[in-house]
């Protein structure tokens, strides 16, 4: 298991990328004065975002299909369709949480109390942040990956496609993510707020490339 | 561009500075301050409504708006309170308890504000006790509960259950809003009403 905090001068930032997840262009009447703002609040704000990202690498031990379930190596049992399939070709399954830590939620508590436009622009500003970190994660593992002669697909996570949302425990508990900050509530989501995790299927090369597994695993993407 | 239309396009373009100054400069001229209100800044929230509704604006853009609004809404308090209108009706919002997301919930506070409702923001994380307390206290008509997931949505009926336990039910219409409520699914809280909204929204 491995801990990595980053400097939040290391994630980049983009201005355009809060205006594209806003959903707002150039003709959006709001544009001038929230062009000003963005920035403006990334340079006010960035000091309470403190991202830092926990992850694991685990030998899946058996797929069960007839159950959808996939087992990691200590027997911690991952079920539910949309899992199976998106592990059903990998050999190990790297598990990450990712967060911009508890500061930047109180920060948009508070702001949301007293002027909504820039908690909601600072929200903005967050998600992309988080993205930005969920991009270096992915980059990281990546590089693990190949570095083991494996591919890796892309990220599942509970609440996705069968994945009941209260299997995030089971991430979380297997990161011991409480050490880094993060924990559930008892609704299931997670506390910081902007906070992410998921899971990825390392799978070895020549299992991916193989014509007909190469077919499932296109299958599995496109799902 | 007469007065109170220079008013709306001050609202409906999100200029919060001109839009006070253009108040108080209606006062000034010695308009009353519920024709300001009713004729200037209302009207023009109502029109950024609609551009909302209609998908012609967003949420920055409705934010500004509001923030233009409670511009003029601030200049024109005093006189207000002091000349006693009463509110089309109170309306207690609250995200519920479990759940911390407040951006629909303010949304629909701006609007209701907008339109001449007194909002009593409860916040998020709002257990049923302290919905509770605040409808015994402020004694409002309309009690708004929002969540964004759906695990938090049975909290919803909870609070709906918690009101009818203490008697308070009878008097309130119950709105229920946020991306997981497409159904009613509290079956002791049958749906009266359903509005048209952005978001599904529903009367109980």
């Amino acid at each position: 298991m491995e801990t990595c905090q980053i400097d939040v001068a290391e994630l980049p930032f983009s201005a355009e990328a809060v205006y594209r997840h806003l959903k707002m262009t150039s003709a959006s009447p709001s544009f001038p004065e929230v062009q000003t703002m963005v920035p403006e609040l990334y340079r006010r704000y960035r000091q309470y975002l403190r991202p830092c990202f926990r992850y694991d690498i685990r030998e899946i031990s058996r797929k069960d299909p007839a159950e959808n379930s996939i087992y990691l190596d200590d027997g911690i049992r991952l079920q539910g369709i949309g899992v199976y399939r998106r592990l059903a070709l990998a050999q190990q399954a790297a598990v990450f949480v990712a967060t911009l830590g508890r500061k930047i939620d109180r920060v948009l508590i508070a702001l949301g109390r007293e002027n909504v436009l820039e908690a909601y622009l600072l929200q903005g500003i967050a998600d992309t942040q988080l993205h930005a970190l969920l991009s270096r994660v992915e980059a990281m593992l990546r590089q693990t990956a190949r570095t083991r002669g494996c591919e890796m697909g892309r990220r599942f996570a509970p609440g996705y496609a069968r994945w009941k949302l209260p299997d995030q425990k089971q991430l979380l508990d297997l990161l011991r993510a409480e050490e880094i900050g993060v924990t559930l509530s008892e609704a299931f989501f997670m506390n910081p707020l902007k906070t992410i995790t998921g899971i990825y299927g390392f799978a070895k090369l020549e299992k991916v490339q193989s014509k007909e597994t190469g077919q499932k695993l296109a299958t599995n993407v496109r799902e | 561009m007469p007065a109170y239309q220079e008013l709306h396009h001050l609202i409906i373009t999100g200029k919060r500075k001109p839009a006070a100054e253009m108040t108080q400069a209606l006062l000034d001229d010695g308009k009353p301050a519920v024709e300001v209100l009713n004729e200037g800044l209302l009207p023009g929230m109502s029109v950024v409504g609609e551009k909302f509704q209609s998908g012609e604006y967003f949420i920055s853009e409705m934010l500004l708006a509001a923030r233009a609004l409670n511009a003029g809404l601030a200049v024109l308090k005093p006189l207000l309170e002091a000349s006693d209108i009463k509110p089309v009706a109170k309306v207690l919002l609250g995200t519920v308890k479990g759940d911390i997301h407040d951006i629909g919930k303010n949304l629909v506070g701006i609007m209701l504000k907008g339109n001449g409702f007194e909002v009593i923001d409860a916040g998020v994380d709002a257990s049923p006790a302290r919905l509770i307390e605040l409808c015994r206290t402020h004694q409002p008509q309309v009690l708004g509960l929002s969540a964004l997931l759906t695990t938090t949505m049975p909290a919803m009926a909870d609070t709906i259950a918690a009101f009818e336990q203490q008697g308070l039910r009878s008097q309130l219409k119950v709105i229920v809003g946020g991306a997981p409520s497409p159904r009613p699914t509290p079956k002791r809280s049958a749906p009266t009403a359903m509005p048209k909204m952005p978001r599904q929204r529903w009367i109980w």
